[in-house]
């Protein structure tokens, strides 16, 4: 399991020094952002020192609180809704058991999600949490009660609009984050969850340990190997509009091939972009339709999360993303795309360099 | 007072003949009597008779002759013109004088006719056959310019992997929902039928 490491050509990670010195960052971010340690993108956010507190407490509870529940999870997006109802069982140090019974559109399956997965390789936790001070308006909004239990509500805010982005209730006796809403740029719920059921310090454990969640590709790609792999034609931004703002970033392989996963996130969203050399076989695309995207031709596979996927100068790219519709748009735009030529000029002069190609003896 | 006495637009009516009898009586009683709606009158007539002559333009003596040449037996037609300029165009029709001299059969002219009407016919072919084989290749081309490649060799994202590495990689960051990262991760990304959603 790859653990967070520091890239020397940022001087962004804060290494893990504890939950004070975190905190102290953060407060420190409530005062001070935008901060040189969350992304070279303009942040526009301001927070108060007791919701950004309540925040950490909460990132940290899965450590400390063990707990057993019944939870439902809902998501939308343009096309398509979903909603599910899982057991949950969690051991701080251990893991997080997840059963969703079957639907019409999942069968049973049981996650197991080990402790301390995957770190952000490029921020770190506490810079992660400091985007979304600093790219919203983050606010205590007063004491509610979930499941029968005491919690504190946290918002965070679009800047500009003031709608609300997410709204987090916070468990007041263990920090465990027991309800929580996402909400795009339009005000509408993009993905909700929340404890019907739950109880604190019981867990029975699994008596059998489930299928567990594939850890991230192993290989972290730094920042000099992102500069490495910039000069070599690979597309690596620091950041996409949002403003999203890389926090991660890997290598795995698809055959002799190579896959550059880079992770952004603005401390509510998370993209993931993919690079892979050569050209999209759109032929044997299975479960994507064609469309257009400002412009541009792409590939959507509808769900949760948004995938799409084209190419564009001799490489891949496919996007998932947990982001509003219209954040994944402006991503999807800012990307490179194939320059469409279909006037009928075009077409004749494309025709007429292949027909030369055909009768060229060293082509 | 004269105003109302003298003809104004009557004067025109008038030059026209339109005016019924009495009117028109009474009228050149006017005129009779008063000098400027004469002198109106006779500016009327002669700007009417400029324009009346100027309607019918009298052919010129040259056009005449051309036309009256064109009913003439003896010589053959020209050849047509090529729809492309390979011969100057000008001279499709002979001039007056010149197909009088040359109108007997068997005539000099006559005799360099299928020499050259031989030199168009294989000008034609020749230009016919070049603008098949140029719609042949731009016809091909046209077909074959139908969707643009791009370079490198054909790659098939795999898609539920990557959302799995998606969600792996998310889980990591603060304030995630473990659940929702754990399904994804067991579905390789929630795949449903589009509903109406909202």
């Amino acid at each position: 399991m790859s653990r967070a490491l520091p890239d020397p050509g940022r001087g962004t990670v804060l290494g893990l020094a504890g939950p004070l010195t975190l905190l102290a960052l953060l407060l420190c971010a409530a005062s001070t952002a935008p901060s040189v340690h969350a992304a070279p993108t303009r942040l526009g956010g301001r927070a108060d020192t007791a919701a950004l507190a309540l925040l950490q407490r909460a990132s940290t509870a899965p450590t400390r609180v063990a707990y057993q529940g019944v939870q439902f999870v809902s998501a939308w997006n343009d096309t398509a809704a979903t909603s599910m109802v899982v057991q949950i069982d969690h051991r701080p140090g251990y893991g997080t058991t997840v059963h969703s019974a079957s639907t019409g559109q999942g069968p049973a399956a049981d996650t197991f999600l080990p402790a301390g997965q995957a770190e952000p390789s490029v921020l770190g936790l506490a810079s992660t949490l400091q985007l979304l001070a600093g790219n919203y308006t983050v606010i205590s909004a007063g004491r509610r009660t979930v499941s029968g239990r005491p919690a504190d509500l946290v918002e965070a805010r679009w800047p500009g609009t003031g709608r609300p982005a997410a709204r987090f209730w916070i468990d007041a006796a263990t920090g465990l984050v027991l309800r929580r809403e996402v909400y795009d740029q339009r005000g509408r719920i993009t993905r909700a969850s929340a404890f019907v059921e739950i109880e604190v310090g019981a867990t029975t454990g699994p008596l059998h340990l489930p299928p567990a969640m594939p850890t991230p590709w192993s290989q972290e790609v730094n920042y000099s190997g992102r500069e490495t792999l910039r000069s070599a034609g690979w597309t690596c931004p620091d950041a996409l509009p949002g403003p999203l703002t890389l926090v991660d970033a890997r290598r795995g392989r698809q055959g002799a091939g190579m896959i550059l996963h880079l992770s952004y996130s603005d401390g509510l969203a998370t993209v993931s972009l993919f690079e892979q050399r050569g050209r999209l076989d759109t032929g044997k695309l299975d479960g994507y339709r064609r469309t257009r995207n400002q412009g541009h031709t792409v590939y959507v596979r509808d769900g949760v999360p948004a995938r799409i996927t084209w190419s564009a100068q001799g490489t891949v790219f496919t996007v998932v993303a947990d982001a509003p519709p219209r954040t994944v748009d402006r991503v999807v735009a800012a990307l490179p795309h194939a320059r469409e030529e279909s006037g009928g000029w075009h077409r004749l002069g494309r025709g007429l360099n292949r027909v030369a190609s055909w009768f060229n003896p060293f082509g | 007072m004269r105003g109302h006495n003298h003809l104004g637009r009557r004067i025109s009516a008038l030059v026209d003949g339109e005016l019924g009898h009495a009117d028109r009586e009474r009228a050149l009683a006017h005129v009779a009597h008063c000098p400027s709606c004469r002198m109106a009158l006779e500016q009327e007539r002669a700007v009417k008779a400029r324009v009346a002559d100027a309607a019918v333009p009298a052919p010129s003596l040259d056009l005449t002759r051309r036309l009256l040449v064109l009913g003439e037996p003896g010589d053959p037609l020209p050849p047509r013109t090529p729809s492309m300029p390979l011969a100057p165009l000008v001279p499709t029709l002979p001039a007056p004088g010149r197909a009088r001299r040359s109108g007997a059969p068997g005539g000099r002219r006559d005799a360099r006719r299928p020499a050259a009407r031989g030199r168009v016919n294989r000008v034609r072919y020749a230009a016919a056959g070049v603008l098949s084989v140029a719609g042949l290749v731009l016809g091909t081309a046209f077909v074959a310019g139908g969707s643009p490649q791009q370079p490198g060799a054909p790659v098939l994202p795999p898609s539920a992997e990557l959302s799995v590495e998606h969600a792996a990689t998310s889980s990591g960051l603060p304030l995630r929902d473990p659940a929702f990262d754990a399904v994804t991760a067991s579905f390789g990304g929630l795949t449903f039928p589009a509903s109406p959603g909202r």
